[in-house]
C-alpha cells in the first residue's frame, strides 16, 4: 500500500483505528497547529467554534456516536475496582482461554442469545485485545502445524488493516495474496468475510471457490442492529466480534471469537498467551458490565422504554444520520453512495434497513474524481480514499460514528461542495 | 462482587461449614440444607472468583475450600503475584478506581502526543514513580505503554529489524544463559523473517547486527547482569521487570536506550496486562506504537487508567504527610515479605543436607531504602545435586510444579519456583521441598 505524503493536516490520518497500517511518521504537536483543531473537532459543542480551515476527521472509526448514551446511562454501568482486584493472570484455569474472565463468557453468550445474531451454544470463545489480536490468532491457528504458508486473501474494498495485519512481522506461516476474485493458488488459503463490510457496508460472504485446506473467518464486527438487520442467527467456524463496534468502548481493546473447533482456540489461546499472557482484567470487567447493562436493558425487571434500548436507539439514530447524508449527497449530484436492501429483521421482528459504520462515497463527476479522498480534503473533510481498501481513488470511506456535532459540521461541508461553493470551507490541498 | 468481599465470603462460609460440621449438622434437616446452600453457594463464589486466584492454584484438586490439600500439586510455575494481593486488599480507597460508563471510549487518548493511545495520567505516574524510586531515568525519554512487557518486548523487535532494505536478513536476538524461558518462544512463534532467536549470548559468533536482551535482576536465577556480546553492531534491551527495591537493591539510575518494565512485578497487579517501554531514540519510539496500532490498536484504557491511579497513590503516600497515608508503604512491605520467605526458603534448602542449592546473591546499597540490601528475587533458582540429574522431576514426584533449567538454556540439575505464591501455598511448598531427603520422596519411594 502506498503511504500517502506527510502533511501537517493530515496528523490525525495516523491515528485512524481502522487502518492503522497506513500510519506516516508522527509529526510533533510543532509542526502542525491543527492537531489541536482536530482534537477540538471531536469535543462536543465546539462545531463552528474553531476557524473554518480546520479539517474534521472522518477516516477514523472513532465510535465516539454512542458516548452520550453511555454518559447518560448514568451509574447502571459505573465499574469500581478496588485496589486488590482483578490481580492474578489466571481468570479461568480450567478452561480453554484461562485468561477469559466467567462473567465476561457469560455477558457475550448473553447478548448474542438476546441480539440472535450469532450461535454460541457449543462453541469456544476466545478473548482478544481487540479484533485485531483475534485476527493474528486466526492466521497462526490456522498456519502453525502446516508445512506449507497460509495465502490470506479478501475481496476488495476489504477492510485496509488486513494486509499490514497479515505482513507486519514477515511471517513465514502466512502471506497476504490480495483479491480473493483473483486467487488461484494452491496450498492451505484463509478468506476473510467482513459482513457487513468495511468499507462499503455489503451483505458478504466468500468467494472462493471451497476446497481442502480452504478456510473462512468471518469478521462480524458490524453485524449488529444499529447497523443491519439480523437476517439469520451466524453459525461459522471461526466468528470474530469487536467491542469497539457493538457498543462504542473503542479504549478497552475488547474483541472475543466465537471457535467451533477446540483445537483452533486452543491454538488461539496459546498465541495470545505468548504474545500479551492473556487480555487486560479491568477491560474484560468493563465489557461485561456494559453487555450486562445492554442486556438488562431489553430483560428482566430493569427493562427500559423501548425508545431507550441501546440497539433500538442506535438503530434510529443511524438511520436518521443515513437520510440525512443520502439527502445531500443526492442534491450536489457529486456523490453516489451504495444502495442496501431492507430485511427481515429477526431481532425487531420487522423490516430494517441497512446503515453502515462507514459510508462508501463514489465521486462521479468533477476534475477530482479519482481522487475523492483529495477532492473531500479541499472542503475541509478528511476521509480514507479507495486505494488503501484495494480499489480505485474515485472512492472514499467517511466514518458515520463521529459526534453529532461533527456528523452535523461534516454535512454542511459535504453541502457545500453542492453549488460548488468554495466559502469558508475550500481549502489548499497541501 | 470484588475480589476481597468474595474471599471475606469464602472464608466466612468455609468456617461456618467446618462449625455445622462439628456439630454433627447430617441429623439436623435444617442445618443440612443450611450446609447445602452454603455448599452451593460456595461452588458459585468457586465459579466467579477464579477470575482472581484467590482459590487454590491451578491444577490442585481440593475442591472443599480455600487453602491447598495434602493431595494437590502446587503450582510454582508461573509468577502469578499472589503474594501482594493482601497489602492491596486492605491498602484503602486510595487505591480504587471507578469508571463511568461513558468514560474511556474512544481509541484515543492523547491526540498531542506520539503514543496517542498512552493515557497522559499513566504517562505521569510512570515519570513520578521512576523519579521516587530513582531506578530509571525518564526525562527527555519516550515512555510507551504496552499490553505487558511481553507485548513491548515484539515491538522493541520489530522496532530493531524493520529496516528500510526488504532483503535484510533477520535480526540474530540473543541473551545469556540462563534467559526468561519465554524469549525464545515470542521471538519464534510467528517465525518472522525479521528477526531469528539465535540462542546464548555467550556462545554468539554469527556476524552481523543482533539484538541482545538483557534481564537484570535476571528471570530465573536473579543474577545482576549486563550485556555479554558487546560488539559494535548490537542492541541492548533491558528488561528491568525486577528492577525494584522489594526484590534488589537500586543501587544507580539505569540509563539505557531501551527499558522494559510491567506493572505485574512492580506492584503484583498482573492482571491488567500493562507495561511500559522507556526509549532515547524517537525512532525506535515511533516504530514500537505502530506495531501497537497494527497488532492491537492501542492498550487497555481501563487498564492504564487503573494502573495511573495506583502508581500515583503510590507516590502520593511517599510524598504526602497527609493522615490516610499507609503505615508501611507497598515497597517497604513487600520488601519485607520477601527477606522472611527467602529467610524460610534458605532454612529449608539447608535442612535438605545438600539436595538442592541456591545461588548467592549480591549485597549492595540501596539509594531508594538507604542500607544495604541483599538481592530478593521474585523466583528461586534451585539446582539439584548432579546425580539427581532432573531437578523439575524431582519437584513434581513431590507435588511441586516447576520449570526445569532446559526451558532457561540451561541443564536440567536447574528449576524455578516462584517466590510470589500466596501464603498457604508458600508454607506447603516449603513443607515438600523439606521432605526430600537423601532422595526419597514423600510417599517413601526413591525419587
Amino acid at each position: 500500500m502506498a503511504h500517502s505524503t506527510i502533511t501537517s493536516s493530515s496528523l490525525d490520518q495516523n491515528e485512524d483505528p481502522n487502518c492503522a497500517g497506513q500510519q506516516q511518521p508522527y509529526s510533533t504537536i510543532t509542526s502542525s497547529s491543527s492537531s489541536l483543531d482536530q482534537q477540538k473537532n471531536d469535543d462536543p459543542g465546539c462545531a463552528g467554534q474553531h476557524p473554518p480551515v480546520s479539517p474534521i476527521s472522518l477516516d477514523k472509526g472513532d465510535p465516539m456516536i454512542f458516548e452520550e448514551y453511555w454518559e447518560r446511562m448514568g451509574d447502571k454501568c459505573d465499574l469500581r475496582i478496588g485496589g486488590g482486584d482483578l490481580m492474578s493472570y489466571l481468570s479461568n484455569p480450567g478452561g480453554v482461554c484461562w485468561f477469559l474472565l466467567p462473567q465476561l463468557e457469560e455477558s457475550i453468550r448473553r447478548i448474542h442469545s438476546l441480539v440472535g445474531n450469532a450461535a454460541t451454544q457449543g462453541r469456544y470463545i476466545v478473548v482478544g485485545t481487540g479484533s485485531s489480536q483475534l485476527v493474528q490468532t486466526v492466521l497462526y491457528a490456522l498456519s502453525s502445524d502446516s508445512p506449507h504458508p497460509l495465502s490470506v486473501v479478501c475481496a476488495p474494498p476489504y477492510y485496509s488493516c488486513y494486509p499490514e495485519l497479515a505482513g507486519i512481522l514477515k511471517s513465514e506461516l502466512y502471506k497476504w495474496e490480495g483479491d480473493a476474485h483473483t486467487f488461484n493458488k494452491d496450498g492451505p488459503f484463509l478468506e476473510l468475510v467482513t459482513s457487513p463490510n468495511n468499507p462499503d457496508g455489503s451483505i458478504r460472504g466468500p468467494v472462493v471457490r471451497p476446497r481442502a485446506g480452504g478456510h473462512v473467518m468471518y469478521d462480524l464486527a458490524y453485524y449488529w442492529p444499529q447497523f443491519t438487520p439480523i437476517t439469520h442467527q451466524a453459525d461459522h467456524d471461526i466468528m470474530i466480534f469487536t467491542f469497539s463496534k457493538s457498543v462504542g468502548h473503542a479504549g478497552s481493546r475488547i474483541g472475543w471469537a466465537i471457535v467451533k473447533n477446540k483445537e483452533i482456540a486452543i491454538k488461539m489461546v496459546k498465541l495470545i498467551e505468548v504474545l500479551s499472557i492473556g487480555v487486560s482484567k479491568e477491560a474484560q470487567l468493563r465489557a461485561t458490565k456494559i453487555l450486562g447493562a445492554i442486556c438488562d436493558g431489553y430483560e428482566g425487571s430493569l427493562a427500559m422504554p423501548e425508545s431507550d434500548k441501546f440497539f433500538d436507539y442506535f438503530r434510529r439514530i443511524m438511520a436518521e444520520r443515513w437520510n440525512k447524508l443520502r439527502e445531500v449527497v443526492k442534491k450536489n449530484q457529486v456523490f453516489s453512495l451504495p444502495e442496501y436492501q431492507q430485511e427481515q429483521c429477526l431481532f425487531s421482528e420487522g423490516l430494517a434497513g441497512t446503515h453502515p459504520g462507514f459510508a462508501w462515497l463514489k465521486c462521479e463527476k468533477g476534475e477530482s474524481k479519482d481522487d475523492a479522498e483529495g477532492f473531500l480534503k479541499g472542503y475541509g473533510i478528511q476521509a480514507r480514499g479507495g486505494h488503501k481498501f484495494g480499489v480505485d481513488g474515485s472512492f472514499v470511506r467517511v466514518s458515520m460514528m463521529s459526534r453529532e456535532n461533527t456528523f452535523k459540521a461534516f454535512l454542511e461541508r459535504l453541502s457545500a461542495i453542492e453549488a460548488g461553493r468554495d466559502s469558508t470551507y475550500k481549502m489548499d490541498v497541501a | 462482587m470484588t475480589d476481597s468481599k468474595i474471599a471475606h465470603r469464602a472464608q466466612k462460609i468455609e468456617s461456618e461449614r467446618e462449625r455445622t460440621e462439628r456439630r454433627g449438622i447430617y441429623r439436623d434437616k435444617r442445618l443440612e440444607r443450611e450446609r447445602d446452600v452454603l455448599h452451593g453457594e460456595w461452588n458459585s463464589l468457586n465459579r466467579i472468583s477464579l477470575s482472581n486466584g484467590t482459590l487454590p492454584a491451578a491444577g490442585s484438586s481440593s475442591g472443599s475450600g480455600p487453602g491447598v490439600s495434602l493431595d494437590s500439586s502446587i503450582n510454582l510455575d508461573q509468577g502469578d503475584p499472589a503474594l501482594f494481593e493482601e497489602y492491596w486488599r486492605k491498602a484503602g480507597e486510595r487505591f480504587n478506581v471507578a469508571i463511568g460508563g461513558g468514560e474511556l471510549m474512544s481509541y484515543f487518548s492523547n491526540l498531542n502526543s506520539m503514543c496517542w493511545f498512552l493515557l497522559p495520567e499513566l504517562d505521569v505516574s510512570v515519570r513520578r514513580l521512576h523519579r521516587l524510586i530513582g531506578n530509571a531515568a525518564t526525562e527527555g525519554r519516550h515512555v510507551v505503554v504496552g499490553t505487558g512487557s511481553t507485548q513491548l518486548l515484539q515491538a522493541v523487535l520489530y522496532a530493531l529489524s524493520s529496516g528500510d532494505s526488504p532483503d535484510q536478513e533477520p535480526l540474530s536476538v540473543v541473551c545469556a544463559a540462563p534467559y526468561y524461558s519465554c524469549y525464545p518462544e515470542v521471538t519464534g512463534i510467528l517465525r518472522s523473517g525479521l528477526y531469528k532467536w539465535e540462542g546464548d549470548a555467550r556462545s554468539f559468533d554469527k556476524d552481523g547486527p543482533y539484538i541482545e536482551l538483557v534481564t537484570s535482576p535476571n528471570n530465573p536465577d536473579g543474577s545482576i547482569r549486563g550485556p555479554v556480546v558487546n560488539r559494535g553492531d548490537g542492541k541492548v534491551v533491558y528488561d528491568l521487570a525486577y528492577y525494584w527495591p522489594q526484590y534488589t537493591a537500586i543501587t544507580h539510575q539505569a540509563d539505557h536506550d531501551i527499558m522494559l518494565f510491567t506493572f505485574s512485578k512492580s506492584t503484583g497487579h498482573a492482571g491488567s496486562r500493562i507495561g511500559w517501554a522507556i526509549l532515547k531514540d524517537r525512532e525506535v519510539a515511533r516504530k514500537m506504537i505502530k506495531f501497537m496500532e497494527v497488532t492491537s490498536i492501542g492498550v487497555s484504557k481501563e487498564a492504564q487508567f487503573r494502573a495511573s491511579k495506583i502508581l500515583g497513590a503510590i507516590c502520593d503516600g511517599y510524598e504526602s504527610l497527609s493522615p490516610e497515608v499507609l503505615p508501611e508503604s507497598f515497597f517497604e512491605y513487600s520488601k519485607r515479605l520477601m527477606i522472611k520467605r527467602w529467610g524460610k526458603l534458605e532454612e529449608a534448602v539447608k535442612l535438605g543436607g545438600g539436595i538442592f542449592s541456591l545461588p548467592k546473591f549480591s549485597r549492595e546499597y540501596c539509594l531508594f531504602s538507604t542500607e544495604f540490601t541483599e538481592t530478593r528475587p521474585a523466583f528461586a533458582w534451585l539446582k539439584c545435586k548432579e546425580e539427581l540429574k532432573d531437578a523439575e522431576g524431582l519437584l513434581r514426584a513431590h507435588k511441586v510444579l516447576a520449570r526445569g533449567g532446559s526451558k532457561f538454556g540451561v541443564d536440567p540439575t536447574f528449576v524455578r519456583v516462584s517466590m510470589l505464591s500466596r501464603e498457604d501455598v508458600f508454607d506447603a511448598f516449603l513443607e515438600r521441598l523439606s521432605a526430600i531427603k537423601g532422595g526419597i520422596t514423600s510417599n517413601g519411594s526413591h525419587a
